[in-house]
């Protein structure tokens, strides 16, 4: 038979050291911050911060964020409370990874110049209060506050919709939330998300058009993605935008030249992106539409 | 009708909730009832602003937010949605347990000078989470894309009107599995993208991604972080047997050192393979960087990246080196800058671009006292391909200021200059000087009164020659404790001085009467 006195003693020495564990473990409660810091829990309960009490799943509290408590009671000093805002970006990161492990990624992987340059999570998200998704500004209008040359080019001839609220930054920049690479095959393949007509694979592709075979390819390579002065967020109107990286072929030097009056190169070569009939990008049906036209506008007789 | 009176009894449903919760301060929107007017003059295939704007009766339901005491979140943002531009998203949530998102929007995109040659593009989608236990996420998501009318081939020439029809439907699912733990994470997801062309059936086309992600700080060395994940990618029409696939795996790491110093190394390998002309092709990309962080003061970040693109026919290999610093003399005053090259070169067979040199840098300074914040931003980006004669040099200034006042209210404004060089391989140049002016002033609440105006002007000259602005001013006025009747006139105007039928002027008045939800 087990000694009884072992039993008690064993289940003392248990007590104890779970007693002892806690107190080591213990911080200040978010009662004793409210005591002076009014308010903060009403303002906090809008969010996903909100200081719900157990036995809710995300029992957070004040010192989750703000270390430092008890010299704080001691000494209410500003300077002896842990502050997250006066954090180097790294560290607001490391805080805020144990939870949103996912988002504190983007200081990880790849080159971000948003945390080379100092910007932290604090940066563009407010913890106590703000729009969808802890935003401190509306999620359309917040990058264009410091990106003003981005903003503007959305107010050109053609552009994203951003202003519609179709689309907005976040729709084609992941900022957060993603470890995979965001170049290579991925940079198209955002494009493709919302125009799959354009996507291929063809048999004949434009080689410009992708992006896993030809360094720097992809639809980028002549579209301006935000906005600007052209048809279609074209790089350069017209032909000169084909131009860049090829010449005028023999033969097209005439009236029917983008050089010329009155074609483009894209009137015929309209299936750009990629074709499964040929591998000049003709429309296959050029002929039965282009054709009538040519003798019909009068340039042209049936005995040419 | 019928989708209308289920959108009406959705905004019914969200009012009467709102209502019935007007003792609680969590509850805050506004429902809009107003009207929408338009006058159009000219071409309108040359202004995308204006293309999904429909005149008729206007109900919204603006930023509505619900708090529960048990810490369930509603939210709901309907607009226009009596209109055939409406634009959705609501949704319900749990810190930590649930969260479902509904999202829907219309879109209109026209093509000629009638605007009767136009597409319309409808978006519906939803996405779920759920949360077992705190360490364990399960989503997933369904998304429908509808989009048909006639598409204008290209530049229109002359009289011409080539249109070609298009009706397709796309349909996307994804699910995944994510699994937390003390800062380490593993993340799975497939996705599935079905593309459904009404019109010609061989076009039918299927995308397939699956993905898994991993990251964790290096055990007993959490300074240290490490990432890394493959994805496996399928886009295929079956009908031609054409086929793209491709394999990436990727990794890297970050080392936190003491006193602000960190180092970081990333490499991705990328196989492509493709049934088309362009049979296979691997991308290899390994980068290296070194920083230091002087808290509050200042940051450098310099990295250097190699990068190899062998489609076996023909190799590119790539050198680019990055700079990156930020340096705060004073708590109000920040400048920024980075400076980039890269410089491609053919080391075996022959492309058509041939050698390509990039050089891109970009200066802020920035100045921030309270209520006012100054900016002024100077970049240059530049291409060389010196083999086939073409470049491409573009430079960007822009100001901009921003002040929030009490008494003076919100104002704004900002200029940009912009200039573009290209020589083209035909010994054609193409140039442009963009001058871009912005602003907007929100006055402050006074008696019950708000206005606004902002406006924009566009110009560009030397081959360009386009002219546009626009002007909006809105007026609102608080009649009674949150009852507001308000109007906005917006005024557009676009010329492309080179084309003849390339004008267009809008008129647009929307008259409205709101109720706060915010009690």
């Amino acid at each position: 038979m087990f000694p009884i006195y072992r039993t008690i003693g064993l289940a003392i020495s248990g007590i104890v050291l779970i007693m002892a564990a806690a107190a080591v473990g213990q911080t200040v409660d978010s009662e004793t911050c409210l005591n002076c810091h009014e308010g903060y829990d009403a303002e906090l309960a809008a969010t996903a911060h909100a200081l719900l009490p157990p036995p809710h799943r995300i029992a957070l509290q004040c010192a989750s964020c703000h270390s430092g408590g008890e010299q704080h009671i001691e000494d209410p000093l500003p300077t002896n409370i842990g502050n997250p805002a006066a954090l180097p970006a790294g560290e607001v990161a490391t805080l805020c990874r144990d939870c949103h492990v996912p988002h504190a990624e983007m200081n990880t992987t790849g080159f971000d110049p948003h945390a080379a340059q100092g910007f932290s999570c604090l940066s563009c998200h407010s913890v106590h209060q703000g729009q969808e998704g802890l935003l401190l500004d509306d999620k359309t209008e917040f990058c264009g506050r410091c990106h003003v040359a981005v903003k503007t080019a959305f107010a050109g001839r053609s552009r994203h919709p951003v202003a519609d609220g179709v689309v907005d930054c976040l729709s084609c920049h992941s900022f957060t939330g993603t470890t995979e690479p965001q170049f290579g095959h991925g940079a198209s393949a955002n494009c493709y998300s919302c125009h799959p007509e354009q996507s291929g694979p063809f048999i004949h592709t434009h080689p410009a058009a992708i992006s896993f075979a030809v360094k720097g390819g992809g639809c980028i390579e002549c579209h301006q993605p935000h906005g600007g002065p052209n048809d279609r967020l074209l790089n350069q109107p017209g032909s000169t935008l084909c131009l860049q990286c090829h010449g005028v072929p023999p033969g097209h030097r005439t009236t029917h030249s983008g050089l010329g009056l009155k074609w483009a190169c894209l009137d015929c070569h309209s299936d750009i992106h990629g074709s499964n009939d040929n591998n000049k990008f003709l429309d296959p049906d050029l002929g039965t539409i282009l054709f009538p036209d040519c003798y019909q506008s009068g340039c042209h007789i049936f005995d040419d | 009708m019928r989708l209308h009176a289920r959108y009406l009894m959705l905004v019914l449903c969200g009012v009467l909730a709102a209502q019935s919760a007007s003792a609680s301060p969590e509850t805050a929107g506004e429902v809009r009832l107003g009207y929408v007017y338009t006058d159009e003059v000219g071409n309108r295939s040359v202004y995308q602003p204006t293309y999904n704007l429909y005149e008729g009766a206007a109900l919204s339901l603006r930023d509505f937010r619900r708090q529960f005491t048990s810490g369930v979140r509603l939210h709901a943002d309907l607009e226009n949605i009596t209109l055939k531009n409406r634009r959705m998203n609501a949704g319900i949530s749990r810190s930590g347990l649930f969260g479902l998102d509904l999202t829907g929007s219309q879109y209109r995109r026209t093509y000629n000078f009638a605007g009767d040659h136009s597409t319309r593009r409808d978006q519906a989608a939803g996405q779920v989470w759920i949360k077992p236990v705190n360490e364990i996420k399960i989503f997933g998501g369904y998304g429908l894309t509808n989009k048909e009318g006639n598409i204008v081939e290209w530049f229109d020439p002359g009289d011409l009107s080539i249109a070609r029809a298009t009706d397709y439907q796309q349909q996307q699912y994804h699910a995944g599995l994510q699994v937390n733990h003390r800062g380490s994470m593993v993340r799975t997801e497939y996705r599935v993208s079905d593309f459904a062309d009404r019109l010609a059936v061989a076009n039918d086309r299927q995308t397939t991604r699956f993905r898994v992600v991993a990251v964790t700080p290096l055990p007993r060395f959490r300074n240290i972080q490490l990432n890394g994940g493959y994805q496996h990618f399928r886009h295929a029409i079956d009908a031609l047997a054409t086929r793209t696939s491709v394999n990436t795996v990727w990794g890297g790491g970050t080392w936190y050192l003491p006193q602000g110093y960190s180092l970081k190394y990333d490499f991705i390998f990328d196989r492509a393979n493709n049934t088309g002309d362009l049979v296979a092709t691997d991308n290899i990309t390994q980068a290296a960087y070194a920083g230091k962080v002087w808290p509050g003061v200042g940051g450098v970040t310099l990295g250097y990246q190699l990068k190899i693109n062998d489609d076996y026919d023909d190799e590119a290999q790539t050198d680019g080196f990055i700079s990156t610093g930020w340096v705060k003399p004073h708590r109000k005053l920040t400048f920024k800058g980075q400076f980039g090259v890269q410089r491609e070169e053919i080391k075996d067979g022959a492309t058509l671009t041939g050698n390509e040199d990039l050089t891109r840098y970009a200066f802020t300074a920035a100045y921030q006292f309270d209520p006012l914040t100054l900016r002024l931003k100077h970049e240059n980006k530049k291409r060389e391909n010196d083999d086939i004669g073409s470049t491409a040099d573009f430079k960007r200034l822009s100001a901009d200021l921003v002040l929030v006042h009490r008494t003076l209210g919100e104002l704004a404004g900002s200029y940009a200059l912009a200039r573009g060089d290209y020589d083209n391989s035909s010994s054609d140049r193409f140039e442009f000087t963009d001058h871009m002016l912005s602003g907007s002033w929100l006055s402050p609440a006074y008696h019950g009164l708000r206005g606004g105006v902002e406006g924009t002007y566009y110009r560009s000259k030397r081959d360009l020659n386009v002219e546009s602005f626009s002007l909006r001013l809105t007026g609102s006025y608080e009649f009674i404790a949150g009852y507001r009747l308000g109007a906005g006139y917006a005024a557009h105007n676009f010329d492309d001085l080179l084309v003849n039928d390339g004008y267009y002027t809008a008129n647009i008045v929307e008259m409205y009467i709101s109720k706060s939800l915010s009690f």
